[in-house]
C-alpha cells in the first residue's frame, strides 16, 4: 500500500476526530511501522485495514463509510497534487476512464512497486459508464467516495449502482448513470 | 502558548515533508524518464546489433565463399604460427585434407633450406616492424611435391590485444621454373657475353657502324686505334671514301647493297690508316634494325690481318720455291733416267741384233757377256732409280690385268738356266686354278719376285729354290694370294735379319765381298709389297736356309686380257696396207725397233726429228706414229701439236720416252699423244702397243690363224662375236654358267608350281642373256616365250615351255662342259 494512502488517511483523521484518536489508533494498531509514513514510501496493507478498524472502533462509524469518506477526502488531496490529471479531461466520464488508462500508468511510472487495483471501463450502450473494480484488498469503498466526488468535481449529476461480482467484494462493478 | 507554537512547528514539519515527498516524486519521475530513455535507446542499440549482426553474418557468408572459391592460397594461423584456417585451394595446394592442416605448425610446410627464412619474415611480423610482408619460399605437399608460394601476410589485431595472421598466397611454381630458366639463360648469356667480350678486346678488334648510307655513326675505341683516327674524326664521314683503299669500293658497295638486304657478309679489303699506311682486314659486317625490323645501318667487325696477308704472300713465294725445287729434281730424275737408259738401250738391243748376225762361237760368247753385263747394269740403273723414286714417294701403281700363272711360269723359266747353272733345282708350286686372272701392277710385282728369286740363287748353292703361290682367302671383289720364296741357302744370322730390308744394306761386308750386288733388291722388293699393300717377311735359319714370304690382295678380273704373254708364239703377217713413223733422233734405238719391225714384216718410215716426222707425215699415211721426245731441232710435242692441228683422222701417236715420270706422261698426253711407252722396253711392249693402238682387224688377223675353233652345234659365230680372242673370258663365262644354271632353273621351277606370274618373268628374263652367252640362243628364245607368256597365259603353257627348256638344257649341258675343257688346254697350250 503506497505510503500516501497512509499519510492521507491520518491526516484526514487528525481532520475530523484531533490527533488524539490519530495517536490512539497507532497505539492500539501496534504497528510494524510504528504509524511513521511517508507517501513515497510502500508499506504493509494489514496496517491500514487495522487502523480502519480501530478508527471505526473509536468513532463507532462502519469502516466501508469511513473508507468512503476517505476517497472523497483523497479526491481533494489528488486535485491538489496533481491538478494536471483533472484538468486535461473535460467530464467525469473522460476522467473516470482515464483512471485505468492514464492516471494508473503514471503512478506506475513513479512507483513501478505499486499494487494498484484494476478499474475496467467502458460505457455502455445506453450511456453509461460500467467500472468494474478489482483488488484483493477489497476496497471498493475507497473507489466509491472517489467516484462520487469526481462526478461532483465535474459538476455532472449521476447515480452510482454498486454489485458485488464476487460476493467477498473483490470484484465490484460500478454502473454510473448521468442524470438528465 | 507551547502548543500553538509546536503545532506551527509541526505544521512547518508537515509542509517541509510534503515538499520533501514532492521533490522525491519529482525526482522519481524524471528517474522513470531518463531510465524510459535509456530503455528506449538499449532497444534500439539492440535492433542495431541485431540488423548489424546479420550484416555481419550475411558479409561473413559472402566473404567465405569468396575466400574458398579462391584461387588463391587463404588460410590464416595463430601468433604462433598455427594453422586455424585453410581454403579449399589451400587443402589442394598443401595436397593434405583439411583436417590434416589444421593445427599444424606452418613451418613444418616449408621446404627446410628456406625454414629459416620464413621463420625470420614471421619474426619481422611479429616483432611488430611490419604489418603485412610478401616473401615467396617453397613448400613441400604431401606427396612431396615441391611448390613455390608467393604470399602476403598480414597480422591482424584482435581487440584483446591478441593477433593472429591471415595469408594469401599463389602457387608461383611455374613463374619460379620461367625465372630459374630465365636466370640460367641470362647467366649463360652474360656469360657468353663477357666471354666474347673479351675475346673481342685480345682480339684487337675494330668495331664500327655506319648508317645505310655508308656515313659513319659509331665508332669503338679499337677502331680508333686500327685507323690512328679519333672517334671525332670519322663520325659522320663517309666510310668508302674516307678509309678504303682505291679499288676495293666495288667490294664495300656491294658489301652495303647486302646489308640492305638483311644479309651479313665477311670480305677482306685494304684500309688506309690516317697516316695513309695501309693495312689489310677482314671485315664482319652485320646489318642491324630499328624497332620496326627496318634495316638502319650495318656493324663492321674489323679484323687487322696485315700479318696473315704477308704471311700469306711469303708462303706463296715459299710454295712457288717449292714447286720449282720439284720440278727441277723430277727433272734432274727424268734426265739422269734419260742420259743413262738411252745409250744403255743401245747396247742391250744392239747386242741382241748381234747374236742374230752369224757370229762364231767365240764372238757368241763375248756377244753374251756384253748382254749380260749391260743387262745386270740396266738392272743396277733400275734399281737406283726405284729406289729414289720408292723413296722420294714417286713410285705409282699402274694396274693391268694378268695371268699369275703365266707370271710365275715365265718367271721360272728365266731363272731356269741360271739355276741350272748354279746346281740348283728351281720348282714353282702354283696352288691357283688357270682363271687366276688379277689386276695389280704386274711389272711391280714382277720386280718383287724377281728379286726375291735372284736374292735366293744367289745365296744358295745347292739345294733347290720354291717359288709358292696359293690363294689363302676370298673377297667379295677378289682373292688374297700368299707368296712364298723358299731356298736351301746359307741363311741369315739372326742379328742381322732386322737390318736387310734397308737400303744398300748387306748382312755383313763380307757377303758383298762373296756375293756382290748393291744390296738393294730386298729393300725394293720390301717397299714394293708395302706400295702393294702387303708386307715382307722372312724367317731364316742360318746354315740352312731362308723363306721369304708376304700376301697381297688382288681384285680378280675376267674382262681383259693382257695378251702380251701370247705375242711370242704368234707368227705375224706384215699387211701391206699398214705402216708406221718412227721418230727417234737416236740411231741405236732407230735400229732397235726398226729391226724388231723388220722382223714382224711391218713396214715403217724413220724420221730423225719432229720436223722430218710432219713432213713426212704430209707426204704419206700412218696407221701410228712412235715418237721420241727429246729431239733436236723439234721435239716430239711440238711435232705432236703440229700433226694434230692438220689430223682430221685420229692418228694414234705413242711416245718413246726413257723416263717413267708421270709429269712426262701428262705433258706427253696433254700435247695430243694418245700413248705412252717407257725405254728401255722389250720386244712384246712394243707390240702390245701395235695391238693395242691399230684397228682390231689387225690384231684378228695376227691372232686368227690359231683361233680356237667351238662346236658347230653352238652358235659359234655368235661366240666369235662375243669374246674374240679373248678366251679366257670365253672360259670364264662357260664354267659361270655351268656353275648358275642349275639353280636359277630351280627358282624358275619353283616359281612356276607358285604361280607366282611376276616372279617367273623376272627370272626368265634375268636368265636369258646367260644362254646366249654359251652359244644356246635356241634356248634364250624358250626364255623369253616363258618371260612373254608369264604376263597372261596359263601355268600349264608355261610349265609346257618349261619343259621344252629342261629337255634342251640337258642336251646342251654336256656340250658346254665339254667346251669348258677344250678351252681350258687350248689357253694351256697358247701359255706354254
Amino acid at each position: 500500500m503506497k505510503g500516501i494512502v497512509f499519510t492521507e488517511f491520518l491526516d484526514m483523521v487528525e481532520e475530523r476526530f484531533g490527533y488524539e484518536v490519530v495517536d490512539q489508533i497507532i497505539s492500539e494498531s501496534k504497528l510494524s511501522t510504528d504509524g511513521i509514513y511517508t507517501s513515497v514510501g510502500t508499506y504493509p496493507h494489514s496496517e491500514i485495514v487495522k487502523l480502519l478498524m480501530n478508527l471505526s472502533d473509536k468513532v463507532k462509524i462502519d469502516p466501508k463509510t469511513l473508507l468512503k469518506e476517505f476517497g472523497k477526502y483523497l479526491f481533494d488531496v489528488f486535485l491538489k497534487s496533481y491538478p494536471h490529471f483533472f484538468s486535461s479531461v473535460d467530464g467525469a466520464f473522460a476522467f473516470l476512464h482515464s483512471i485505468d488508462k492514464h492516471i494508473h500508468i503514471e503512478v506506475l511510472k513513479l512507483y513501478p512497486d505499486a499494487t494498484l487495483p484494476k478499474f475496467i471501463s467502458y460505457e455502455s450502450d445506453n450511456g453509461d459508464l460500467i467500472m468494474t473494480y478489482k483488488s484483493e484488498r477489497k476496497m471498493s469503498a475507497l473507489a466509491e467516495g472517489l467516484i462520487e466526488k469526481s462526478i461532483k468535481h465535474y459538476n455532472e449529476k449521476c447515480t452510482v449502482k454498486v454489485e458485488n461480482i464476487i460476493e467477498d467484494g473483490s470484484v465490484v462493478k460500478f454502473t454510473i448513470k448521468k442524470i438528465s | 502558548m507551547d502548543i500553538e507554537l509546536l503545532k506551527r512547528k509541526l505544521k512547518r514539519e508537515k509542509i517541509s515533508r510534503k515538499q520533501a515527498e514532492k521533490i522525491l516524486e519529482d525526482k522519481a519521475l524524471e528517474l522513470y524518464h531518463t531510465n524510459e530513455a535509456l530503455k528506449k535507446l538499449n532497444e534500439s542499440l539492440e535492433e542495431k546489433i541485431t540488423q548489424r549482426i546479420s550484416e555481419l553474418q550475411e558479409s561473413e557468408t559472402k566473404y567465405r565463399n569468396v575466400i574458398e572459391q579462391a584461387t588463391d592460397i587463404i588460410y590464416s594461423t595463430n601468433a604462433d604460427g598455427y594453422i586455424t584456417f585453410v581454403n579449399a585451394r589451400g587443402v589442394e595446394a598443401f595436397g593434405y585434407t583439411e583436417k590434416e592442416l589444421l593445427g599444424r605448425y606452418f613451418i613444418d610446410f616449408v621446404l627446410d633450406k628456406y625454414k629459416e627464412d620464413v621463420k625470420a619474415f614471421a619474426g619481422q611480423l611479429i616483432s611488430n616492424v611490419v604489418f603485412i610482408e610478401y616473401s615467396e619460399f617453397p613448400i613441400v605437399d604431401k606427396n612431396g611435391n615441391i611448390h613455390w608460394l608467393g604470399q602476403n601476410v598480414n597480422r591482424v589485431e584482435k581487440p584483446n590485444g591478441e593477433y593472429y595472421f591471415i595469408a594469401v598466397a599463389r602457387d608461383i611454381t611455374l613463374r619460379k621454373s620461367a625465372e630459374k630458366k630465365l636466370e640460367t639463360a641470362r647467366l649463360a648469356l652474360e656469360q657468353s657475353e663477357v666471354k666474347y667480350r673479351s675475346v673481342l678486346e685480345n682480339m684487337d678488334l675494330g668495331l664500327m657502324e655506319v648508317d645505310t648510307k655508308g656515313v659513319i655513326v659509331r665508332v669503338y675505341e679499337g677502331f680508333s686505334k686500327m685507323t690512328g683516327y679519333s672517334k671525332e674524326e670519322l663520325i659522320g664521314k663517309d666510310a668508302i671514301k674516307t678509309l678504303i683503299v682505291k679499288g676495293y669500293e666495288d667490294i664495300l658497295i656491294k658489301q652495303d647493297s647486302n646489308r640492305l638486304n638483311g644479309e651479313l657478309g665477311v670480305y677482306e679489303v685494304q684500309i688506309k690508316r690516317k697516316d695513309n699506311t695501309r693495312i689489310w682486314v677482314l671485315i664482319s659486317g652485320a646489318p642491324f634494325y630499328d624497332n620496326q625490323g627496318v634495316v638502319i645501318g650495318s656493324l663492321g667487325i674489323h679484323y687487322d690481318i696485315s700479318d696473315i696477308k704477308n704471311l700469306e704472300f711469303n708462303l706463296e713465294i715459299a710454295r712457288e720455291k717449292a714447286v720449282e725445287s720439284q720440278k727441277a729434281e723430277q727433272k734432274f730424275l727424268a734426265n739422269m733416267s734419260h742420259e743413262i737408259r738411252t745409250p744403255l738401250n743401245g747396247i742391250i738391243g744392239m747386242a741382241h741384233l748381234l747374236m742374230d748376225s752369224g757370229l762364231d762361237e767365240k764372238q757368241q760368247e763375248y756377244v753374251k757377256i756384253l748382254s749380260d753385263s749391260s743387262v745386270i747394269l740396266k738392272g743396277l740403273v733400275a734399281d737406283i732409280l726405284d729406289i729414289s723414286k720408292l723413296d722420294s714417294g714417286m713410285a705409282e701403281i699402274s694396274e693391268s690385268v694378268f695371268h699369275l700363272g703365266e707370271l710365275a711360269n715365265s718367271l721360272i723359266n728365266s731363272f731356269k738356266l741360271r739355276a741350272n747353272e748354279e746346281g740348283v733345282e728351281l720348282i714353282c708350286l702354283f696352288n691357283c686354278d688357270l682363271d687366276c686372272f688379277v689386276k695389280s701392277d704386274k711389272q711391280w710385282l714382277n720386280q718383287i719376285l724377281i728379286n726375291l728369286l735372284g736374292n735366293a740363287i744367289k745365296f744358295t748353292n745347292e739345294g733347290r729354290i720354291e717359288l709358292n703361290i696359293k690363294r689363302v682367302k676370298e673377297h667379295d671383289d677378289g682373292y688374297t694370294y700368299s707368296f712364298e720364296v723358299i731356298d736351301t741357302g746359307v741363311g741369315i744370322e739372326p742379328e742381322e735379319l732386322g737390318v736387310i730390308f734397308s737400303a744398300f744394306k748387306q748382312a755383313n761386308t763380307k757377303v758383298r765381298k762373296d756375293y756382290g750386288g748393291t744390296g738393294l733388291g730386298l729393300s725394293i722388293a720390301s717397299r714394293l709389297i708395302a706400295l702393294l699393300g702387303g708386307e715382307l717377311e722372312v724367317d731364316s735359319s742360318l746354315g740352312k736356309g731362308s723363306r721369304f714370304f708376304f700376301s697381297l690382295r688382288f681384285k680378280t678380273s675376267s674382262k681383259e686380257l693382257s695378251k702380251n704373254t701370247i705375242i711370242n708364239e704368234i707368227n705375224i703377217e706384215a699387211r701391206k696396207d699398214m705402216k708406221l713413223l718412227i721418230v727417234e733422233d737416236n740411231y741405236m734405238n732407230q735400229r732397235y725397233i726398226s729391226s724388231l719391225l723388220d722382223k714382224w714384216q711391218i713396214e715403217y718410215d724413220l724420221a730423225e726429228n719432229g720436223r722430218v716426222a710432219v713432213e713426212k707425215y704430209k707426204q704419206n699415211h700412218y696407221n701410228l706414229i712412235f715418237m721420241d721426245l727429246s729431239m733436236p731441232i723439234m721435239d716430239g710435242y711440238e711435232a705432236t701439236l703440229i700433226i694434230r692441228g692438220f689430223c682430221k683422222e685420229k692418228i694414234p701417236i705413242v711416245a718413246l720416252t726413257a723416263s717413267n715420270l708421270l709429269s712426262k706422261k701428262e705433258l706427253a698426253l696433254k700435247s695430243g699423244m694418245t700413248d705412252f711407252l717407257a725405254k728401255p722396253f722389250v720386244p712384246e711392249d712394243l707390240f702390245l702397243m701395235l695391238t693395242k693402238h691399230l684397228d682390231t682387224e689387225f690384231v684378228k688377223s695376227a691372232f686368227n690363224d690359231d683361233a680356237f675353233t667351238y662346236n658347230n652345234k653352238l652358235d659359234f659365230e655368235s661366240l666369235k662375236n662375243i669374246y674374240g680372242n679373248d678366251y679366257s673370258h670365253a672360259l670364264d663365262m662357260f664354267t659361270t654358267f655351268i656353275d648358275v644354271v642349275d639353280g636359277e632353273i630351280l627358282n624358275l621351277k619353283t616359281f612356276i608350281k607358285e604361280e607366282s606370274r611376276a616372279n617367273v618373268k623376272r627370272v626368265a628374263h634375268k636368265i636369258k642373256p646367260i644362254f646366249s652367252m654359251v652359244g644356246l640362243g635356241h634356248i634364250s628364245k624358250i626364255c623369253e616365250k616363258i618371260e612373254q607368256s608369264a604376263k597372261s597365259m596359263s601355268f600349264l603353257d608355261i610349265n609346257k615351255y618349261y619343259e621344252e627348256l629342261m629337255i634342251k638344257l640337258n642336251l646342251s649341258k654336256p656340250l658346254i662342259v665339254s667346251e669348258i675343257y677344250k678351252l681350258k688346254k687350248f689357253i694351256k697350250g697358247v701359255v706354254r
